[in-house]
């Protein structure tokens, strides 16, 4: 049977010299790289857990305590921290009455001097007489 | 050291074992990939990259298969992508009956460097790496049928045909190359009759 041999005198190549040392220090190099990639994810990965997680506490478990309080529901037990805030039915209204006096605040044309405008025309392209 | 040994102490880590296949493969891949390729710098540089995924990816190795159609396998795909990249590739069809030349035209400014290598490396050159790389595998790295198969992930008779074609291909190149050198060739010595 013919065996193809046109590639018998085709010429070769080897690696350089210096192949395995390129090989282990891009090695190494990748390796630096992943770690530090591999650290920042899971520093970026803890972070937005924490973040979560605030965001859980205080939306699930800090605000709906201090919701709105029904005072229906207060009736024998009042929340200390609400105890100042909430009115006793008890106590009666005091209108208070307070007279203001606002005469010193006004003023009469008398007390101030007369003033005297005196209107000229400055300008003739007016074509409307100023009447005094 | 058996390959599948080796191939287990990389997969936990260990730079001896890989250091030691890199030894082993380093001369035949870089060899491989100059042939796809054509340039000895980005053969030397997918070499690199090769073995950096061997290492990286040495989890996803099963031995079923053996080492070397493994590392080809990352070999001829990493050529593939960097040869789509830079269009290094040129289009051939074979599909055309005539076979037309289509490859890139003979240099006559270093006849010193005209024969029988530099033809085939620009045939190689020429032709569509779908039909190359079979070639390559089985004539210039000696890899058999089955294994190219197993290698490129085609069915055994793609593979076969491919390498027909490629073969077919190639020898037409080189004949047409001999027969221009011929005429040239001829034409000088006439010349110099004149």
């Amino acid at each position: 049977m013919h065996e193809f041999n046109i590639f018998e005198n085709i010429k070769r190549v080897k690696a350089p010299e210096n192949f395995e040392q390129d090989v282990l220090r891009l090695l190494y190099e990748r390796k630096t790289k992943q770690r530090k990639g591999r650290t920042l994810r899971l520093s970026l990965a803890w972070g937005f857990s924490a973040a979560v997680a605030i965001f859980a506490v205080i939306n699930f478990i800090i605000l709906p305590q201090r919701g709105p309080v029904e005072l229906s529901d207060l009736e024998g037990e009042i929340p200390a921290f609400l105890e100042r805030q909430v009115p006793s039915r008890s106590i009666e209204t005091i209108p208070i009455i307070e007279r203001v006096d606002y005469s010193g605040e006004m003023r009469t044309s008398r007390q101030e001097p007369p003033t005297i405008y005196l209107l000229e025309q400055c300008s003739d392209k007016t074509n409307k007489k100023i009447k005094y | 050291m058996e390959e599948q040994e080796l191939m287990r102490q990389v997969q936990a880590g260990d730079e001896m074992a890989f250091s030691e296949i890199v030894k082993r493969y380093k001369d035949k891949i870089v060899n491989f990939l100059w042939q796809l390729t054509g340039n000895y710098q980005v053969a030397v540089e997918l070499s690199q990259e090769t073995f950096m995924r061997v290492y990286f990816k040495a989890d996803k190795y099963r031995p079923v298969a053996p080492l070397s159609s493994w590392i080809y396998t990352i070999a001829s795909n990493l050529a593939k992508t960097d040869m789509k990249k830079s269009h290094r590739v040129t289009m051939v069809s074979l599909d055309d009956a005539n076979y037309q030349y289509a490859g890139k035209a003979i240099s006559d400014d270093n006849p010193e460097d005209s024969g029988m290598s530099k033809n085939l490396r620009q045939a190689l050159d020429s032709l569509h790496p779908r039909y190359r790389i079979p070639v390559i595998l089985k004539d210039l790295e000696g890899f058999s049928q089955e294994e190219i198969a197993q290698i490129l992930k085609k069915p055994l008779g793609t593979i076969k045909a491919r390498i027909s074609r490629g073969r077919d291909y190639l020898k037409k190149e080189l004949e047409n190359n001999k027969s221009k050198t011929k005429f040239r060739g001829d034409k000088e010595i006439g010349d110099a009759r004149i």
